[in-house]
C-alpha cells in the first residue's frame, strides 16, 4: 500500500465552468486534500457541483482552472492518453448504477477492468476472482450479473473497481438505488475495505452513507472547503482536515 | 483474504512496470467484439440477412453466367463455326463493284471442306418500288428490300420454301425475271400461294414469284424481303454500291472454316485476291464474353443493390447497438479506454457480421448455382476468382457499415454516459 502519510488526491482551487449560454459553474472553488488510507464522504444537494466534482476526480473532466494532484502527479498537463492510462489503473469507480454488463458473467465483469491498461487477460481473470473473492462473491463467479440482486451487483462493481489495484476507490452515491439491507452490506463492505488500507472517496447526498466515513466534506453551490466559503486564501494545509460539513443536513 | 492480498500485491507491481501507453490486445478485441454480438443474437441474426443475400446473389449470378455462358458457346459453335463470309471490299471505296466471277458458286464448292457457297447483295433499285402494279414508285410502295442473290447462296444459307421452289442455276445463267418473297414480304403484298403464278413488280419490271420462303437460318433478312437471281440484278441495277457490297456466304464442315476462309479469295479472284476479304465467325471467347458481360451487368446491379441493403442494415443496428450502450461505453471509457478502442470494438462487431453473413451468402449462391445446373442438365462452373474473395468482400461492407456508428460510439462522453 501507499504511504499512509502521503496525499492520494489534492485538489486546490478548483473550478469548472461549462461555457453556455447560460455559462454554469459547477464547480467554483474545490480545495480537498485527500491522505492515503482515508475514507472521507462528500456530501451535498442535488445540484450542488457533486456529479461534475466526481467526473474531475475520476479524470473524465477537466478543471477549467486550478490544480489536481494525483498522487503527487499533476493531472492538469497530462495528455488524453496518459490520462486514459491513470484511469484504467490508479482510480476504481464505483457508480449508482453499477454499469454492468447484464449477460455477461461477474468473473467476466470485473476481468474487463484493467484490459486497456495493457494487463494480459490470464492475469486479469486471476485477478477478478481474487478480488470476487474478497467482496464475499466468489461462489457467484459465474452467475450472470442480470440474474442478481442490487446488492450483489453493488459487489461486483465494487470487485471491478479494485481489480487494478487503484489507489483510490471513488463510490458516486454506492447505495442510490439499494435497500436499506443491501446499503448496509455495501457500507459494512467498503468499510471493511478500508481498514484493510484502501482509500475511500464516497460522493453522496445520504447522510447515513456520509456518517460512516472517517470525514464528511460538503460541497455547496460548487464550493468545497473545510473553513466555510469565504476563506479560500487560508494555508493549503488547514483546508480540510476535521472539517464537518454543514451542508449535510441539505440532503434531499 | 491473506492470500489474494498477497497475489494482489504480486499483479500490482506487474502492472505498474507495464509499459505507460493504453493498449487493447487483439484477443481481446475479438473476445469483446463477440460478446457484443452474442448479447443479441436474435438481432444479429437478422442484421446478417441482408448480407447474406446481398453476397449470395452476387456469387449465384457470377456462377449462373459463366455456367450459362460455357452452355451458350457450345449451342453457338455449330451454326457459327461452319461459317465463312467473303466480302467484296473493291479497290476503292466510293464506285460501284462486282469483283465476284460468275462461276464463284461453283469455284467455292469444289474447295474440299464445302457444303455450299452463293453470293448475294442488297439491291438499290433507285426509285424503283416492289409493287403489285408497274411502276411503282417511293410513295406508293411498301418500301420493301430487295436482295440478289445466286442459288447456290439458297443453299448456303439454308432457305426453305413454304410454298412453290427456289429458283435455280438455269434461271441464274439465263438472268430470268423471277422472285422469292420472304414470308413476311409476301404477307405485305398479299400473295399467299404460288400456285397461279403471281407477279411483282420493281419499278416497271415484272418479275414472276416462284417460291415464298419459309426459313432463312443463315440469312435472316431474306426473310423480309424480294430476293431475285444475281444475273438479272446486274443487268438491270448495276453492280452493288459499296455501302452494301456484295458478299458471300460460305456454309462449311464443322472445323473448315478456318482453312476455307484462307483460300477463299485466291480460289476466287488469283489475279486479284485483295479485291476480296474473308472472315469467319467471331472466336469462342469473344463470344462467351460478349454474353457474360451484358447478362452480368444488369443483374450484378441488383445484387450490388442488395448489399447496399444489406449493409444499411448492418449500419443501422449496430448503431441502435451503439445508442443502447452508451453506458457500457462510457464505462469502458472510464476504465481506461481511448475513442479509438471502442471505435475498433464497433469496427470489429460490424465486420463479424459482415463476415458471417458473407459466409452464409457465399455457401448459399454456390448452392444455388449447383442446384440450377443440375436441374438444367449443365456443367456447373465456379470461377474461384469470384467464390473465395467473396468473404472478404462481406466483411469489407461490413466495416464499411461500422464506420459511422463506431465515429458515434467514439464521441460519446463517459461523464454523460455514466450518469444514466
Amino acid at each position: 500500500m501507499s504511504n499512509p502519510r502521503s496525499a492520494i488526491v489534492e485538489l486546490d482551487g478548483v473550478a469548472r465552468r461549462f461555457p453556455g449560454p447560460p455559462e454554469v459553474v459547477a464547480v467554483r472553488n474545490a480545495r480537498v486534500r485527500l491522505q492515503a488510507g482515508e475514507y472521507v464522504a462528500l456530501t451535498g444537494p442535488s445540484g450542488s457541483g457533486k456529479s461534475t466534482l466526481v467526473n474531475i476526480v475520476a479524470l473524465l473532466d477537466r478543471p477549467t482552472s486550478g490544480r489536481y494532484l494525483l498522487n503527487g502527479a499533476d493531472t492538469m498537463g497530462m495528455p488524453e492518453r496518459q490520462r486514459a492510462l491513470v484511469r484504467g489503473r490508479q482510480i476504481g469507480v464505483v457508480f449508482q448504477s453499477f454499469h454492468l454488463m447484464a449477460w455477461r458473467t461477474a468473473l467476466e465483469n470485473v476481468a474487463v477492468a484493467g484490459m486497456y491498461a495493457g494487463t494480459r487477460r490470464q492475469l486479469r481473470m486471476r485477478m477478478a476472482a481474487a478480488m470476487l473473492d474478497r467482496v464475499g462473491l466468489g461462489q457467484r463467479a459465474g452467475s450472470l450479473t442480470a440474474t442478481m440482486s442490487g446488492g450483489e451487483r453493488q459487489r461486483v462493481a465494487i470487485a471491478r473497481a479494485l481489480a487494478t489495484q487503484p489507489s483510490l476507490l471513488l463510490c458516486d452515491e454506492p447505495t442510490g438505488n439499494l435497500d436499506s439491507a443491501a446499503t448496509e452490506v455495501v457500507l459494512d463492505l467498503l468499510a471493511q475495505l478500508n481498514r484493510e488500507g484502501v482509500t475511500i472517496l464516497v460522493i453522496t447526498h445520504d447522510r447515513q452513507v456520509a456518517a460512516r466515513a472517517g470525514r464528511q466534506l460538503a460541497i455547496v453551490d460548487g464550493v468545497v472547503d473545510g473553513l466555510v466559503d469565504g476563506a479560500v486564501d487560508g494555508a493549503v494545509d488547514g483546508l480540510v482536515d476535521g472539517a464537518v460539513a454543514p451542508a449535510a443536513g441539505d440532503a434531499g | 483474504m491473506a492470500l489474494s492480498m498477497a497475489l494482489s500485491m504480486a499483479l500490482s507491481r506487474r502492472l505498474r512496470a507495464m509499459r505507460a501507453k493504453p493498449r487493447l490486445a487483439w484477443q481481446d478485441l475479438l473476445r469483446e467484439a463477440a460478446a457484443g454480438i452474442l448479447q443479441r443474437p436474435a438481432r444479429s441474426a437478422l442484421t446478417i440477412v441482408g448480407t447474406v443475400l446481398g453476397i449470395g446473389a452476387f456469387v449465384a449470378i457470377l456462377g449462373l453466367t459463366t455456367t450459362a455462358a460455357g452452355q451458350i458457346s457450345s449451342q453457338f459453335s455449330v451454326l457459327e463455326a461452319t461459317q465463312v463470309s467473303v466480302v467484296d471490299v473493291g479497290d476503292s471505296g466510293s464506285t460501284p463493284s462486282y469483283d465476284f466471277p460468275s462461276t464463284a458458286d461453283s469455284t467455292i464448292d469444289g474447295l474440299r471442306g464445302v457444303v455450299a457457297a452463293g453470293v448475294e447483295w442488297q439491291v438499290d433499285t433507285g426509285s424503283d418500288q416492289v409493287g403489285l402494279q408497274p411502276g411503282t414508285s417511293a410513295t406508293t410502295g411498301l418500301g420493301l428490300q430487295v436482295y440478289a442473290a445466286t442459288p447456290g447462296l439458297l443453299t448456303a444459307a439454308g432457305t426453305t420454301v413454304a410454298s412453290g421452289v427456289l429458283y435455280n442455276e438455269f434461271h441464274e445463267q439465263h438472268a430470268q425475271p423471277v422472285a422469292l418473297l420472304g414470308a413476311a414480304a409476301a404477307a405485305q403484298l398479299n400473295i399467299s400461294s404460288v400456285r397461279d403464278a403471281p407477279t411483282v413488280f420493281i419499278g416497271s419490271n415484272a418479275f414472276t414469284v416462284l417460291g415464298i420462303i419459309a426459313d432463312s437460318p443463315r440469312l435472316p433478312a431474306l426473310g423480309l424481303s424480294v430476293v431475285i437471281p444475281a444475273s438479272i440484278a446486274l443487268r438491270l441495277y448495276g453492280m452493288p454500291d459499296p455501302s452494301s457490297p456484295a458478299a458471300m456466304l460460305i456454309h462449311t464442315r464443322l472445323g473448315a472454316a478456318q482453312l476455307i476462309a484462307s483460300q477463299a479469295a485466291i480460289a476466287l479472284r488469283p489475279d486479284n485476291p485483295q479485291l476480296l476479304e474473308a472472315t469467319t465467325a467471331p472466336s469462342l471467347s469473344s463470344l462467351q464474353n460478349g454474353v457474360s458481360f451484358t447478362i452480368n451487368t444488369l443483374f450484378l446491379l441488383l445484387a450490388a443493390i442488395t448489399l447496399a441493403v444489406g449493409m444499411l442494415g448492418i449500419a443501422n443496428t449496430t448503431l441502435v447497438a451503439v445508442l443502447e450502450r452508451t453506458s457500457e461505453i462510457g464505462l469502458r471509457r472510464a476504465i481506461g479506454a481511448l475513442p479509438r478502442h471502442i471505435a475498433a470494438q464497433i469496427l470489429a462487431e460490424s465486420a463479424a457480421l459482415g463476415l458471417i453473413g458473407a459466409l452464409a451468402g457465399t455457401a448459399a449462391g454456390v448452392v444455388t448455382v449447383i442446384a440450377v445446373a443440375v436441374a438444367r442438365h449443365w456443367t456447373a462452373i465456379l470461377d474461384p476468382l469470384f467464390v473465395f474473395p467473396a468473404p472478404a468482400a462481406g466483411m469489407l461492407a461490413g466495416i464499411i457499415a461500422g464506420i459511422y456508428p463506431a465515429l458515434r460510439a467514439a464521441a460519446i462522453e463517459p461523464a454523460s454516459a455514466l450518469r444514466r
